[in-house]
C-alpha cells in the first residue's frame, strides 16, 4: 500500500510538474484495451524533437474475481522516432524496454514473478484536434521472465524461467496534449 | 517490487528535473540595415540544426533561445534579398543583440529549382494577369488552381514576385501560405501557438513570440479555411464579409471557384509593390510567382516562377495634370507681413573749408560754397517726401594736426557745431522735432600726412616725417619739428588742407507705409538697399513679370523661411511654373500653427497647395494623408475651390479611382486627358469595355503630329481591334518619329507589346539585309 502511494504521489507530481512546462510537449495518455483489461494504466510521452519522443507508460491492477486474481505491475519506457517529423501525427516506430512484476491466481495456480524484456514497436496516430490524438501501437520482442508456481491441489512450489519471444504491446490511446 | 517501483519513480522525477533545469537563454536580436532601420522580416536560421528559428518583427526583433555557455550560430537572411546573408554567434551571455545587415549590391537573385516527387494533376499554370498602377504601387492579382495537390496534410506556398526586366532585379512581395486542416493543427502544436490569440490583433507578434521563441517564420502570411468555410488572415479581423469576398484593409482575398468541397481553388493572390515614378513609368515590369506544395518533410512540387503578367497598363503616364498654385490672399490681417515705417540714412563727405584758426564757415570759398549746395540738395530731396522726418544728423569733422592738440580739437567741434547750426536752418522746425544731432570731432595724426605723402611718391620726405615721429611721442614735439623741415611749405599747402575735412550722416524715417515705387526708387538709389519682410511682399505682389515676380519671391523665402506667406506664396508660384517643390511646405501639413503667439489653423490654400506640390511629385501617400487633413477642416468653403477639386481628384485618378465624377472633372481638362481617363479605366480586363470603344471614338480627334496623341490612338485601337492590328504598329511608329524618346516611354505598356515586337521584328530584319 505504501509503495501504490509513494507511486500515484509521483505520477500527481509529475502530473503538476508538467503544466508548468512548454506545453505542447508533454502528452498524458491511456490504453483502452488495458482498462479493458481491468488494468489502469497512463502514460506520459514527451517531444525531445522533431522526429522523436519518449514514451513512458505504466500499468498495474489489483483486480479480484472471487478466487481468481489478477495482481500486476507493467512499466515501459519507449524510444519513438516519428516519420512526419510531427509527434503525434502518423507514423512511428519504437525501441521498448519492459519491466514487470505480476502475481495472478488462475484456477487453482498461482504465478508470481518478474520479467524484464526489450521490444520493437510501430504505430500510428490520428490527429484529432490540437489537444487530441488516437494512437494504435503494436509491440513485439523478447521476454526473459522468472516465476514461482503454486498449485493448491498438488501443494507444491515450482520456479519456472524463461526466455520467449512475445507481444509486448497492443493498444488503442487516447492521447490528450497539454 | 516496492524498490522496484521506487526506483521508477526517482528515474521519471529525475526526468522531468533534467527538463526543468535546462540552462537556456532568451536573447532578443535586433537587426537593422546600414541607415539605422529596422528590418522586419528576416529570417533566423540554427546553422547546425538547419531550423529556423524566428524571423524578424515590424520593429525588427526576434527573440530566439540559446544555451547558456554553448556557442551557437545562425544566419540571417532577408527574404527580398536586398541584403546580404549574416552569419552571427550567440552564447547566451549578451542578452540584447544587435545586428546591421549590409546593402547588397552584388547579389544576383537565382531561382531554386526543387524536384517534386509528386506530379500535379492539372498543370499549376498562372492565369494571365494585368498589372496595372494605384498611387505610388504597382497592384496586380496572382491565381494559381492548388486544388489537384491540396490535401490535410499539405502547406501551400506561393511566392510572388515583380520582376524589373529592366534592371533583371525581382522584387518579392509578402508570401502567401494556405495550410490543410492536419498541417494546420500539428503546427500549432509544434510551435504552441495559443488559439485564442490567432485572431486577437491585440497581442503584438512580439508578445507571442517572446513566449514562443521558436515559432514558423510563415506564421503571419498563413490564410487559414476554419471550419465555417471563412478565408481569415490570421494576423487580423475580417472587418466585411460578402458572398464570397472577404475584406482585410485593402487585400482582398476573393474565392474564385470551389470545385472541391475540402479546398477550393486557390484565391486570388493581391500583390503590392511600391515603386517610384522613374521605376513605375520608364522600367519594363513583369510578375510571376514561384508555387510551392510541401508535407511535413518534404516539398512535393514546385513551379519553376512562371510569369503571368507582362507589362504593366498604365496609360495614366500620359496624362497632364493640369495644376496652379495659389498665392494666399485670405485672412490677409493674420498672414501678411506687418508694415514698418521705413528709416533710411544718406551719408556722403564733403569739402568745407574754414578760415585758419576760426569756427566761422568760409563762404567766399568757392568750393566750400559748392560742398554746402550739394548737402543741401540732400536735404532738400529727403524734404520732398512729405512724410519724411529727420531722425538723427551726425556730422564728423577732422582738424589737421599742427598747432596743439587741445586747442586744435575744440576748434575742431566749434567747426561742427557752426556746420550743424548751419543743417538746422535749412530744415524745416516741424521736419526737424524728433531730430538728435551729434557731432564727432577729431585731430588728423602727422602719421596720416606721412601717409599721403608717401601715396604721392615723396618717399624720401614721408621717411623724414616718419623718423621724426618714431622719434618724438607727443604730437605737439612732432609738429615742432616737422615744422622745420625744409618741404614744410608743401605739407602746409598740400596736405593739411587734405586732413581738414567733415562727413555728414543723415538719418530720416518717412511715416507710412512705403509704396511699390518708394520701394523701387530706394532700391535704385542703393544697390545694397535690404528690403524688409513686407517690402519684399509688396515688391513681388506688384511684379508682372512672372520670370522676376518668382526670382523676388524667392529671394523673400530666402530672407524669412519661417514667414507662412513667403513659403506659400513661392510654393504657389513653383507649381504654376511646373517646377514643384513640397520641401518648401513641409512643416505646415499640420491643423494649427504659431504665430505671433497665437496658434491659428494653417490656411487652406496652404493645404492645397502642398496637396498639389506633393502630387505632382509623386509622393502619393503623403498627398492622401494631407487630403484626409484637407477635407476634415472646420472650415469647408474651399471644397468647392476650383485647385482643390483637381487635385482631389487627381490624387483619387492615382489611386486607381476612375469615378463617373471624377471623368467629369477630367472631361473639362481636355480631349487627350479623357482618352486617357477612359483607357486606364479599363486595367483589370483583357476585353474591351465600353470605354475602350468610347476611348477609341474619341481618338479620332485627336491630332497625328503628336507622339503621345499616336501612342494613346495606337493604345485605343489595340484594345477595341486587337493588339497586332496594322494600325496600331502604324501608329506607334509614327509616334517614334516624331518623338524617339516615346519608344522608352512607352516600352513598358502592356497593351503595345505585340506591336512593339513587331516593330522590333522589322528593324531586325532590315538590319540583317543592309548586312547582307
Amino acid at each position: 500500500m505504501k509503495t501504490c502511494r509513494f507511486f500515484c504521489l509521483s505520477i500527481i507530481t509529475l502530473f503538476f510538474v508538467c503544466h508548468s512546462l512548454n506545453a505542447q510537449k508533454i502528452m498524458l495518455k491511456t490504453n483502452g484495451l488495458e482498462w479493458l483489461c481491468m488494468s489502469p494504466n497512463m502514460g506520459l510521452e514527451t517531444r525531445l524533437s522533431k522526429h522523436i519522443s519518449l514514451n513512458i507508460e505504466g500499468a498495474g491492477g489489483l483486480a479480484k474475481f472471487g478466487e481468481k486474481r489478477f495482481h500486476h505491475f507493467t512499466f515501459r519506457p519507449e524510444v519513438r522516432y516519428w516519420f512526419s517529423g510531427r509527434v503525434q501525427a502518423h507514423h512511428f516506430v519504437g525501441l521498448m524496454p519492459i519491466g514487470m512484476a505480476f502475481d495472478i491466481k488462475l484456477n487453482d495456480t498461482r504465478h508470481k514473478g518478474w520479467g524484464v524484456g526489450m521490444g520493437a514497436t510501430y504505430g500510428y496516430s490520428f490527429v484529432l484536434s490540437k489537444h487530441f490524438s488516437l494512437e494504435g501501437t503494436v509491440g513485439v520482442g523478447v521476454l526473459n521472465y522468472e516465476e514461482k508456481k503454486y498449485n493448491s491441489v498438488e501443494n507444491g512450489e515450482k520456479v519456472h524461467k524463461k526466455v520467449t519471444v512475445c507481444p509486448l504491446k497492443l493498444g488503442i490511446s487516447a492521447v490528450y496534449m497539454f | 517490487m516496492n524498490k522496484f517501483l521506487r526506483y521508477i519513480s526517482v528515474v521519471a522525477s529525475l526526468f522531468v528535473a533534467t527538463q526543468l533545469y535546462a540552462e537556456v537563454e532568451r536573447v532578443i536580436i535586433t537587426v537593422t540595415n546600414d541607415r539605422h532601420a529596422l528590418l522586419p522580416e528576416v529570417t533566423i536560421l540554427e546553422v547546425d540544426s538547419r531550423n529556423v528559428v524566428g524571423r524578424t518583427d515590424n520593429n525588427g526583433v526576434v527573440v530566439v533561445d540559446v544555451v547558456l555557455g554553448k556557442k551557437t550560430r545562425f544566419w540571417l537572411e532577408e527574404y527580398s534579398g536586398f541584403y546580404k546573408k549574416k552569419l552571427i554567434e550567440l552564447d547566451g551571455k549578451v542578452k540584447d543583440f544587435k545586428v546591421v545587415l549590409e546593402t547588397s549590391k552584388d547579389i544576383v537573385l537565382k531561382e531554386t529549382v526543387v524536384t517534386g516527387n509528386r506530379k500535379a494533376k492539372k498543370g499549376l499554370k498562372p492565369r494571365e494577369s494585368i498589372t496595372k498602377i494605384k498611387g505610388d504601387t504597382l497592384v496586380t492579382t496572382c491565381a494559381f488552381p492548388i486544388d489537384s495537390l491540396m490535401s490535410k496534410d499539405v502547406r501551400v506556398i506561393v511566392q510572388p514576385f515583380f520582376l524589373d526586366s529592366t534592371t533583371h532585379k525581382k522584387y518579392y512581395t509578402e508570401p502567401f501560405v494556405l495550410d490543410g486542416n492536419e498541417y494546420h493543427t500539428t503546427q500549432i502544436r509544434m510551435y504552441d501557438y495559443k488559439e485564442s490569440n490567432l485572431f486577437n490583433d491585440a497581442i503584438p507578434n512580439i508578445v507571442l513570440r517572446s513566449a514562443n521563441p521558436v515559432y514558423d517564420p510563415l506564421y503571419n502570411n498563413i490564410v487559414e479555411k476554419n471550419d465555417s468555410l471563412r478565408y481569415i488572415d490570421k494576423t487580423k479581423t475580417v472587418v466585411k464579409k460578402t458572398k464570397n469576398k472577404y475584406y482585410k484593409d485593402s487585400l482582398i482575398y476573393n474565392v474564385v471557384e470551389r470545385p472541391k468541397k475540402e479546398w477550393g481553388v486557390l484565391t486570388e493572390i493581391p500583390m503590392k509593390l511600391v515603386a517610384n515614378t522613374k521605376l513605375r513609368n520608364e522600367h519594363f515590369w513583369c510578375a510571376g510567382a514561384v508555387v510551392s506544395f510541401e508535407d511535413y518533410n518534404k516539398i512535393l512540387y514546385t513551379t519553376k516562377g512562371e510569369l503571368f503578367s507582362i507589362g504593366m497598363r498604365n496609360p495614366m503616364r500620359f496624362f497632364e495634370y493640369k495644376l496652379k498654385g495659389t498665392e494666399l490672399k485670405e485672412d490677409t490681417a493674420k498672414w501678411y507681413p506687418v508694415p514698418n515705417l521705413a528709416k533710411q540714412e544718406k551719408a556722403d563727405k564733403i569739402n568745407i573749408r574754414f578760415a585758419k584758426a576760426k569756427s566761422d564757415i568760409d563762404m567766399n570759398d568757392s568750393v566750400t560754397v559748392a560742398e554746402l549746395g550739394k548737402l543741401k540738395a540732400s536735404v532738400d530731396a529727403i524734404l520732398s517726401d512729405e512724410d519724411a522726418q529727420f531722425r538723427e544728423v551726425t556730422v564728423i569733422g577732422t582738424a589737421s594736426p599742427e598747432g596743439r592738440y587741445g586747442s586744435n580739437l575744440n576748434l575742431a567741434n566749434d567747426r561742427l557745431a557752426t556746420l550743424l547750426n548751419w543743417v538746422r536752418g535749412i530744415i524745416p522746425e516741424e521736419k526737424r522735432v524728433r531730430m538728435y544731432p551729434q557731432k564727432e570731432g577729431r585731430v588728423a595724426e602727422w602719421r596720416e600726412v606721412s601717409e599721403l605723402m608717401r601715396k604721392d611718391s615723396l618717399v624720401a620726405e614721408a621717411d623724414a616725417v616718419d623718423e621724426i615721429i618714431a622719434k618724438y611721442k607727443r604730437e605737439e614735439s612732432r609738429g615742432a619739428a616737422i615744422r622745420k623741415l625744409a618741404f614744410y611749405n608743401v605739407i602746409e599747402e598740400k596736405y593739411l588742407p587734405q586732413l581738414r575735412r567733415v562727413e555728414y550722416k543723415l538719418g530720416y524715417s518717412i511715416d507710412r507705409v512705403l509704396t511699390y515705387e518708394d520701394i523701387l526708387r530706394r532700391i535704385e538709389e542703393n544697390p545694397n538697399f535690404v528690403p524688409s519682410a513686407y517690402e519684399s511682399f509688396v515688391l513681388y505682389r506688384n511684379e508682372k513679370d512672372p520670370v522676376k515676380r518668382l526670382e523676388l519671391c524667392k529671394l523673400a523665402y530666402e530672407k524669412h523661411p519661417n514667414t507662412l506667406l513667403f513659403a506659400n506664396d513661392y510654393s504657389a508660384m513653383l507649381i504654376s511654373a511646373g517646377k514643384p517643390n513640397p520641401k518648401i511646405l513641409e512643416g505646415y501639413d499640420v491643423e494649427r500653427i504659431n504665430h505671433r503667439g497665437q496658434t491659428p489653423l494653417v490656411p487652406a490654400t496652404v493645404h492645397i497647395n502642398q496637396l498639389c506640390a506633393r502630387l505632382l511629385t509623386d509622393n502619393i501617400v503623403a498627398a492622401d494623408t494631407l487630403d484626409q487633413m484637407i477635407t476634415a477642416r472646420e472650415d469647408l468653403s474651399y471644397l468647392n475651390n476650383s485647385q482643390f477639386v483637381a487635385a482631389h481628384t487627381y490624387l483619387d485618378l492615382k489611386q486607381g479611382n476612375y469615378s463617373d465624377d471624377n471623368y467629369d472633372v477630367v472631361k473639362k481638362t481636355g480631349l487627350r486627358n479623357e482618352v486617357v481617363f477612359l483607357l486606364a479605366r479599363n486595367t483589370d480586363s483583357e476585353d474591351q469595355t465600353e470605354d475602350d470603344i468610347k476611348a477609341a471614338s474619341l481618338c479620332e480627334q485627336l491630332s497625328d503630329t503628336s507622339s503621345v496623341d499616336c501612342v494613346l490612338k495606337a493604345i485605343a485601337i489595340s484594345r477595341t481591334k486587337g493588339k497586332t492590328n496594322e494600325k496600331v504598329v502604324e501608329y506607334l511608329k509614327k509616334a517614334f518619329e516624331l518623338d524617339p524618346t516615346m519608344e522608352k516611354t512607352c516600352g513598358g505598356e502592356a497593351d503595345l507589346q505585340k506591336a512593339l515586337a513587331t516593330i522590333r521584328k522589322e528593324r531586325l530584319g532590315e538590319n540583317n539585309v543592309n548586312k547582307e
